[in-house]
């Protein structure tokens, strides 16, 4: 415990208890507990936990020392496109095709520059 | 598609600020139309689209993506590390800011007018029927762009806290700073996703139906969107008391009093933001009224432990009142009438004579406006001279806090006093005979004060950036903490070598024990 809460996940948990504990008492002061209440305060929770289990497992290991990328422009075509795409749902299928083209051809980017650093 | 966080930083700062000037007009043109009874500088269909973006710009692309972009500035370099963690993700959030904001405002110049459908886009207001046409559909895409921007960019912050803190920093020694940008993140990241859900239905809705349709369906619209609407305003306010947490201590020459009640205060007043949604819904039957109206008032408990520690931080100290430390000390003061109206509001009977009154919008604005964006130019003040490698200027900077402090006062106590006298929000005109017209006068001259003032700091920003101020050391203002160890402006891997960290103050140790 006394190492734990100098940790990073531990107080990813510590917020999800506290959601917890928000929604525990509404069945007391709500009287008639309202269903979407408890699953949006409730979910929220469950999130925040699995969050805080997923930190825990990977540990606050030393921050490593590697090379870092300038730019990426892969993450900007990826985006670009993928803004394109659903705009273009309501624009047309011209900018529908053109958003799908440039996010396929970001995501080919992103991958070949993962792939790169590992 | 620079992935350096100081780069990334400046630039959704920049991007926030040009939408900021952008939903200020709209407020000008607002205002110009309230001053007077009748109806003189625009119509009431275009007086309905006006605040509708202003208040979508200021939400979603003003001071939301401004409070992120301080994270992703300040967090690496007050942790330690040398780079963003997932920048991809924050550099991606940026385009996705970028697109929603232009997708969001295309709406205004297509056939038939702009949205207006307010900033919470209320259904059924918002449905098919009610508000046809691509301008609402438009916003729909706008928001949810925006909104998806803002999960990668916290998405970043978030993972440089966990796993980028420098040896020695662990959670019990990041700065104040930090522990509201957490609370922040886990808001963003926890919160905001109900809204992308939300605005991919109320689109489905508007094309094809069946989502919102039963007697429940608007009820349910907005308990999903206030899950979001409420949080963000804490989205909206942590980082700039987090800039006040900075500046006053440095400003005092004193640690943060009760820093742990401060770090766990802070989570706690975000966990019960995270409850008190429907306490924007009191007035409508079936809501559950007594545990919103406790969770709202709880809110005041964090609260008061984050005053204790800025005003305990203040007893004592060997106070310079500079212009971030004047901005920091009004956020103080004007944030507290925004919180206690706050309370007022949140208490079901109070809210029944306050609801949808100018008194909301004179609330909220003193939390958004007088509290967070005084907290912002603070912070900005503060740590300009760290991001540009030279000072704004002391004199100018007072006009721009004098003019600022007394233009959004000027502007926002009389909707108060209007809101109580009766007076409904969202209207673009109001009866001659009603006796509202002086303060809503005082109210436009008041936004008037708040643009000269804006302009006031764009000069000083101008002449500083020209390099006619000059050069900053690496720590002008007897700093605490590590950002200010590095040198102004940092260079590309942050830093060259790291001081050791035993408290959250680490500069601040080593000024102590070196020999006088």
């Amino acid at each position: 415990m006394s190492r734990a809460i100098h940790s990073g996940w531990f107080w990813t948990g510590v917020w999800a208890m506290m959601l917890f504990a928000h929604t525990a008492y509404m069945g007391a002061f709500a009287g008639e507990i309202d269903l979407v209440d408890v699953l949006l305060l409730g979910g929220a929770g469950i999130a925040v936990f699995m969050v805080a289990l997923l930190a825990m497992r990977r540990g606050d290991a030393e921050p490593p020392t590697e090379a870092v990328d300038a730019g990426s422009l892969p993450t900007v075509l990826a985006a670009v496109g993928f803004a394109a795409l659903l705009v273009g749902v309501e624009v047309g299928p011209w900018l529908l095709a053109m958003g799908a083209g440039v996010l396929v051809a970001g995501l080919a980017g992103l991958a070949r520059e993962l792939r790169g650093r590992a | 598609m620079s992935l350096d966080h100081k780069r990334l930083g400046v630039r959704i700062g920049l991007t926030a600020l040009f939408f900021f000037a952008a939903g200020g007009v709209l407020a000008l043109l607002m205002r110009a139309e309230l001053a007077r009874p009748g109806m003189q500088v625009v119509s009431k269909e275009t007086y309905n689209q006006l605040f509708t973006m202003h208040g979508s710009t200021m939400i979603y692309l003003f001071v939301t993506p401004l409070a992120l972009a301080m994270g992703i500035y300040l967090v690496p370099l007050q942790v330690g590390a040398t780079r963003l963690a997932g920048a991809r993700w924050a550099l991606a959030g940026w385009w996705l800011l970028i697109a929603g904001g232009i997708t969001m405002w295309l709406g205004m110049f297509v056939h038939g007018g702009g949205p207006d459908v307010t900033w919470v886009g209320f259904d059924p207001l918002s449905d098919g029927v009610n508000s046809p046409g691509r301008a609402t559909d438009l916003w729909i895409f706008g928001v949810l762009l925006a909104t998806l921007g803002e999960i990668g960019m916290a998405g970043a912050v978030m993972a440089t806290l966990l796993t980028r803190r420098a040896p020695g920093m662990t959670m019990r020694r990041i700065p104040p700073f930090c522990w509201t940008m957490l609370a922040t993140v886990l808001l963003a990241l926890f919160s905001f996703p109900v809204l992308v859900v939300l605005m991919g239905l109320l689109w489905w809705e508007r094309q094809y139906g069946g989502i919102f349709d039963g007697p429940d369906g608007p009820i349910i619209y907005q308990h999903l969107f206030w899950f979001y609407g409420h949080p963000v305003v804490y989205v909206m306010f942590f980082p700039f008391l987090g800039a006040v947490a900075e500046v006053i201590p440095t400003f005092s020459s004193r640690r943060l009093f009760g820093y742990q009640a401060f770090g766990f205060g802070v989570l706690l007043f975000a966990s019960l933001s995270m409850s008190v949604w429907a306490h924007h819904m009191l007035t409508i039957d079936g809501v559950a009224v007594r545990y919103f109206t406790l969770t709202s008032t709880l809110l005041a408990i964090p609260a008061g432990l984050e005053y204790l520690s800025l005003v305990g931080t203040l007893r004592g100290g060997a106070i310079r009142l500079t212009v971030p430390m004047l901005f920091a000390l009004a956020f103080v003061v004007q944030f507290l009438i925004g919180g206690i109206t706050g309370v007022w509001v949140g208490s079901s009977t109070l809210d029944a004579q306050q609801n949808n009154s100018y008194f909301i919008v004179a609330h909220f604005h003193y939390t958004l406006l007088l509290g967070s964006v005084f907290g912002f130019f603070a912070g900005l003040y503060y740590w300009w001279p760290k991001i540009t490698g030279g000072f704004l200027g002391e004199r100018l900077g007072r006009w721009h806090f004098w003019l600022f402090a007394l233009g959004s006062n000027l502007t926002f106590f009389p909707q108060f006093l209007l809101g109580q006298d009766g007076m409904p929000r969202r209207v673009a005109n109001y009866p001659g005979n009603a006796g509202w017209g002086t303060l809503n006068l005082i109210s436009t001259i008041g936004s008037a004060i708040i643009a000269v003032a804006l302009a006031v700091f764009a000069l000083n920003a101008w002449r500083s950036l020209r390099r006619e101020a000059e050069p900053a050391p690496a720590d002008p203002w007897g700093g605490q903490t590590l950002e200010w160890w590095t040198s102004s402006p940092p260079p590309a891997h942050n830093f060259d070598s790291l001081p050791p960290v035993r408290s959250h103050t680490p500069l601040l140790d080593l000024r102590e024990k070196a020999p006088a």
